[in-house]
C-alpha cells in the first residue's frame, strides 16, 4: 500500500490521464461492437427480441455513464480539444435519458432496427477515431517528455535515456 | 388465386421497379385474414395430410408446395415459386405429367395444387410440445366498482352461459381468480364436494397456493364450477373495497397457467391502483387537441413498460389476453392497458358507462360468448414468405415478432386480420410472375396441430397504368388508416391527417400527370378503380380515430386505434363509411333470403343529411353498432313494434335497446328482418342496436358518421374534393 501511495506521489498525472481515457474509449468500443453484434444476431434469427433487448440494455446505461465519466475527466484535465470534441454526444445521450428512449423495446426493435444499426455504426466510427486521438496523445507526450529532452524526474528510470549522453 | 377474404392485396400487380412503386404513391401491401369465415355454407378449406411422405416444402426457403410451383423434368422436381430453386419430389408424391398441360395427371384430387386456401395436417416435426387444449382462465375484479357497475353479475352471467358451449371437447381446461387488494384463489379439485377459495393477502411477493386444483378439466369439475359462480356474487355483494390490485393479480394468473398457456380473459372495472403496475391518472383535458395528445394515447412509463414485459412473458408461454374493461366514469389508460391484449393476440373489450338494466348486458354477454365460441387457434406463428423482388417492411395488428417476418400468435380466432406492408428488394423488370406466401401453424381448439396456407399469384407489370388499373381501393384506403395510426401515435394526430391527405394528393397528381393531361384545369380525375378514395380518407379523417377537436376522449380513441389495427377490410371501411338503408322504398323481400341463398339488402345510400327524409327509419350499420334512426314523423306503432316502448320511453335511453319481431307493422318487420340479417350474415356477430330519435341529444353520434356534410370545422365531400383539385393542380404544376 505504502508502495502504491509512494508510486502515486511521483508518477506522470498525464500518462495516467491518457491510459485512463484509452481504457476508458476500449470499452466503449467494446460496447459499440457488442450492440451491433446483436443487432446482425438479430437480423439473422440466432437471437430472440426479448433477449436481445435485455442484453442491449444492459450495456446502453453503463456506455453513457462511461462516456460521461469520460468527457468529465477531460474537462477537469483542461484538454479543452477532447472535450468539446466529446460534448455532441454526451448531449445527444443526454437527451435520450430525458426523452426515456435510451431503451430498446422488445416489441419495436423491428421498427427501430434500420436506425439503431446506423447509430451503432456512427458511435463505432466516433469511438474508434477518439480512441486513435488518445494513443495519439499518449504517445505525443511520452515522446516529447522522455525521448527528447530527457526524464524530468531522474528518479523515474524511463526507457529511451537521451541520445546525446553516454 | 387465393380468395381475397382471406388474403387480399391492394394492388393486384407488383411493380417492377423501385422507381415505379415510388412514383405511383400506392401503398403496396397485403391483408391476411387467417380464420375468416367461409363465406356460403358448404365451401370449406380443404385438409390435406400428406402422411408418410412428410410435407413437401422446398429445401431452400421452406416454402409449402403450392399451385404456382411449375413441375419440371416430366414430374421428378418442382420450382419453388419463391426461390426459383429446384426440389426434389419425394418418390411417394411423384406423379406423370400430362403432356398436353404441363400440369401433373393428379392435380383434381390433390386441393394443394389446385387450391390457394389449403390446409394440412402438421406432423410431430410442427410441435414443440403436445397440441395443447383449450384452457379459459378468468381473472374477475370485485371491488366495490365492479358490483356498483354491474360488471360482476353480468361477467358471471357470461361464464354460465359460455360454458357448455366452450370448444375443446373434453380436454378443455377452466380456471377462476378474483381479486381485488387481495388475490383469490378458487380450488376446484373434482373430488371435493364444494370449491374452496384461498385468499392470498400479500401482493408484493405474490405466490400461488396450490400447484394443481387451480386449472381444472372443465368437464369433470363443472360441479363445482357451477357452485362457485353461484356463490360469487353472493359473496362479494357488499364488499367496500375499492382498491385493484390487477399488476399483482396478473403475475398470479400467469404463474398458474404459464405450464400449459391458453387465453386468459380478464374483466375489468376498478383503475388499478394497489401493487406494481399502478396506473396514474394522467388524464389532462387540457392536452386535448394540441399537438401532445398523443401522449394519452400511447402507453406511460412505468406501468407501460410493467405491462409490456408482462405481455412478453405471457407471449413466450403461449398465454394471450384478453380484456374487458368497464370504467365507470374515470380514466382507465386505456392505451397503457390495451398493450396487453395487443402483444399477446388478444382482443380488447372497451364498455364505457355500462348500464347492466339496458342492453348492455345484453350485447357484453354476447360479446363474451361470441369471443370465447368463435374459431380459435392456439400456440400458433404465422409467416409470411414473398417471392422474387418483394420484401416485408411492417406489420399491423395484435402479434409479437418474434424475428424478421416470424409472428408468434398465442391465440389467433375469426375476426383478427393482420396487415402487411410490402416494399420491393430488388428490379424484377424481367419475371411475369412473383408469389407471395403466408402460412399459418396453429392448434385447433380440438388439440389438432395444422398448418393453414394462403398462396397467391402477381402479375409483374411495368406500366402505372396497370397498376392503376388494379388498385383494390378498399384495401388501400385500410391500410391507409393503419399506417396513419401508427403516424399519430408517434408523432400527433394533426399530423396523421396530413399524411393521409398528402398521400391521395400525391396519388391523383401521379394519376392526372400521366392520364389526366387531356382535361381542363379545373377538373378533379379521379382513376377508375380509385374514385372513392377521397370518399374513404375523408371519413377517416372525421372518424372518432383521427377526429379533431376536444369531445372525444383519450380512452375511446385509443380503444378504437388498438381495434382498427386488427380489423379485416370490409370492417374497416363499415367502421368508417358505414351503410345507410332507407327502409321508406324497400322491396318486399328484405331481409329474406334470396335465391342465391344470401339475403337481400336493400341499396345502401349515401351518408349525406339531404337523403334523410321526415318520416322513416334508417339504420346505419357500422360493424360497430347499428344505429336506427327513426325520423320525427314516424308512426309510433311503428316504434312501438320494433322497440317495444314508445317513443318517450326511447329518447331517454343511451345504451343499446332490444329490437323485436315488427308484428303487424311492415315498417318494423322490415327493419328488424334487415337488422338480424345484418347480424347473421354479414358480420356473423352481434351488434349492439341503438335507437335514435330525432331531436334527441343522442343524434349528434349519429350524425356524426355523415362524412359528407360539413361538420365544424371539416370540409363536406363537394368542398374536400374541390381541396383535393387545388393540392393536385397545384402539385401537377
Amino acid at each position: 500500500f505504502c508502495a502504491c501511495a509512494a508510486l502515486f506521489a511521483i508518477m506522470d498525472w498525464e500518462v495516467v490521464l491518457w491510459v485512463v481515457s484509452l481504457l476508458m474509449t476500449a470499452a466503449l468500443i467494446f460496447s459499440a461492437v457488442f450492440c451491433l453484434i446483436s443487432y446482425t444476431d438479430l437480423e439473422s434469427d440466432w437471437v430472440n427480441p426479448i433477449d436481445l433487448s435485455r442484453r442491449v440494455n444492459a450495456f446502453l446505461l453503463p456506455e453513457y455513464m462511461v462516456h460521461g465519466a469520460l468527457t468529465t475527466l477531460m474537462l477537469l484535465a483542461g484538454q479543452w480539444l477532447e472535450f468539446i470534441f466529446n460534448l455532441p454526444l454526451l448531449i445527444w445521450n443526454a437527451r435520450n435519458i430525458f426523452m426515456g428512449n435510451y431503451r430498446i423495446d422488445a416489441t419495436q426493435v423491428f421498427r427501430q432496427l434500420p436506425a439503431q444499426k446506423k447509430i451503432g455504426f456512427v458511435k463505432l466510427g466516433f469511438f474508434m477515431l477518439l480512441f486513435f486521438l488518445f494513443l495519439y496523445r499518449l504517445v505525443y507526450y511520452l515522446v516529447n517528455n522522455y525521448l527528447t529532452t530527457g526524464p524530468k524526474n531522474p528518479a523515474m528510470n524511463f526507457a529511451g535515456k537521451p541520445w546525446t549522453t553516454k | 388465386m387465393c380468395p381475397p377474404r382471406y388474403a387480399r392485396m391492394t394492388v393486384n400487380a407488383v411493380p417492377a421497379t423501385q422507381a415505379l412503386l415510388t412514383k405511383s404513391s400506392i401503398p403496396l401491401g397485403l391483408v391476411l385474414h387467417p380464420l375468416a369465415q367461409p363465406e356460403h355454407e358448404g365451401e370449406h378449406i380443404p385438409v390435406v395430410n400428406f402422411g408418410s411422405c412428410g410435407i413437401v416444402r422446398c429445401r431452400r426457403c421452406r416454402t409449402y408446395v403450392n399451385p404456382f410451383a411449375p413441375f419440371i423434368e416430366g414430374g421428378k422436381r418442382w420450382r419453388c415459386n419463391i426461390c426459383d430453386l429446384a426440389n426434389e419430389v419425394p418418390p411417394e408424391y411423384y406423379c406423370q405429367l400430362d403432356p398436353a398441360t404441363g400440369l401433373r395427371t393428379d392435380v383434381a384430387s390433390r386441393p394443394e395444387l389446385a387450391r390457394g386456401v389449403v390446409e394440412f395436417v402438421a406432423p410431430s416435426e410442427y410441435m414443440v410440445r403436445p397440441p395443447q387444449p383449450a384452457v379459459y382462465f378468468f381473472v374477475i375484479d370485485v371491488t366495490y366498482n365492479a358490483i356498483a357497475t354491474g360488471m360482476l353479475s353480468a361477467a358471471i352471467e357470461g361464464i354460465k352461459q359460455t360454458l357448455s358451449k366452450l370448444p375443446g371437447g373434453s380436454r378443455t381446461q377452466v380456471g377462476i381468480i378474483t381479486f381485488d387488494k387481495t388475490i383469490h384463489f378458487y380450488s376446484l379439485k373434482s373430488t371435493q364436494s364444494r370449491p374452496q377459495m384461498l385468499v392470498v393477502p400479500d401482493i408484493e411477493n405474490v405466490f400461488v397456493p396450490l400447484p394443481d386444483d387451480l386449472l381444472v378439466n372443465l368437464r369433470e369439475s363443472r360441479h363445482l364450477i357451477d357452485d362457485l359462480l353461484e356463490k360469487i356474487p353472493n359473496m362479494f355483494a357488499r364488499t367496500q373495497q375499492v382498491e385493484s390490485a390487477f399488476g399483482p393479480t396478473l403475475k398470479a394468473a400467469f404463474n398458474v397457467i404459464r405450464h400449459i398457456g391458453g387465453k386468459m380473459i380478464i374483466f375489468q372495472s376498478a383503475v388499478p391502483k394497489a401493487g406494481v403496475g399502478a396506473i396514474v391518472d394522467r388524464d389532462d383535458p387540457k392536452l386535448l387537441n394540441t399537438d401532445k395528445e398523443a401522449v394519452l394515447l400511447n402507453p406511460s412509463d412505468p406501468a407501460g413498460t410493467y405491462y409490456k414485459d408482462f405481455a412478453l412473458d405471457c407471449s413466450r408461454q403461449q398465454i394471450s389476453i384478453d380484456l374487458f374493461l368497464f370504467p365507470s366514469t374515470s380514466f382507465m389508460d386505456v392505451a397503457t392497458l390495451g398493450t396487453l391484449p395487443q402483444i399477446t393476440g388478444g382482443e380488447l373489450f372497451y364498455y364505457p358507462n355500462f348500464n347492466p338494466k339496458s342492453q348492455d348486458n345484453e350485447r357484453f354477454v354476447r360479446d363474451l360468448v361470441h369471443d370465447l365460441t368463435r374459431e380459435t387457434g392456439f400456440e400458433a406463428v404465422m409467416r409470411v414468405r414473398c417471392g422474387r423482388g418483394l420484401k416485408v417492411l411492417a406489420h399491423h395488428g395484435n402479434f409479437f415478432i418474434r424475428s424478421t417476418d416470424l409472428l408468434v400468435l398465442p391465440n389467433v380466432d375469426a375476426d383478427k386480420s393482420f396487415t402487411i406492408q410490402l416494399g420491393l428488394s430488388e428490379s424484377i423488370s424481367g419475371v411475369r410472375y412473383t408469389s407471395i406466401q403466408s402460412a399459418l401453424l396453429y392448434t385447433t381448439s380440438n388439440g389438432e396441430r395444422r398448418i393453414r396456407v394462403f398462396t397467391s399469384c402477381l402479375p409483374v407489370t411495368s406500366t402505372l397504368g396497370d397498376m392503376f388499373k388494379h388498385a383494390d381501393c378498399l384495401a388501400i384506403a385500410s391500410l391507409t388508416g393503419k399506417m396513419a395510426i401508427d403516424k399519430g401515435l408517434s408523432s400527433k394526430l394533426s399530423d396523421a391527417r396530413e399524411a393521409m391527405v398528402n398521400k391521395t394528393v400525391e396519388i391523383l397528381a401521379v394519376y392526372r400527370e400521366s392520364f389526366g393531361s387531356n382535361s381542363a384545369g379545373s377538373q378533379l380525375v379521379l382513376p377508375e378503380s380509385l374514385r372513392l378514395l377521397p370518399l374513404y380518407v375523408l371519413a377517416m379523417i372525421k372518424n372518432v380515430l383521427f377526429r379533431s377537436g376536444t369531445d372525444t376522449k383519450p380512452d375511446e380513441r385509443a380503444f378504437h386505434m388498438y381495434r382498427f389495427k386488427t380489423l379485416p377490410v370490409e370492417e374497416c371501411i363499415a367502421f368508417v363509411y358505414p351503410n345507410l338503408y332507407a327502409l321508406n322504398n324497400m322491396p318486399p323481400n328484405i331481409g329474406q333470403r334470396g335465391e342465391d341463398g344470401r339475403i337481400v339488402f336493400p341499396p345502401a345510400i349515401s351518408l349525406s343529411s339531404e337523403k334523410l327524409q321526415r318520416s322513416g327509419i334508417f339504420v346505419l350499420d357500422t360493424a360497430f353498432g347499428i344505429f336506427v334512426y327513426i325520423a320525427r314523423d314516424t308512426a309510433p306503432n311503428t316504434i312501438q313494434q320494433l322497440f317495444g316502448v314508445s317513443a318517450q320511453e326511447l329518447a331517454g335511453s343511451t345504451g343499446p335497446v332490444a329490437i323485436f319481431d315488427g308484428g303487424d307493422d311492415e315498417y318494423a318487420r322490415g327493419a328488424y328482418a334487415l337488422i338480424s340479417g345484418l347480424q347473421t350474415d354479414r358480420w356473423h356477430k352481434y351488434l349492439p342496436v341503438y335507437a335514435i330519435i330525432e331531436g334527441t341529444p343522442l343524434d349528434a353520434v349519429f350524425f356524426s358518421y355523415f362524412v359528407e356534410d360539413r361538420s365544424r370545422n371539416v370540409y363536406s365531400y363537394y368542398e374536400f374534393l374541390c381541396q383535393l383539385q387545388r393540392s393536385v393542380s397545384a402539385k401537377v404544376k
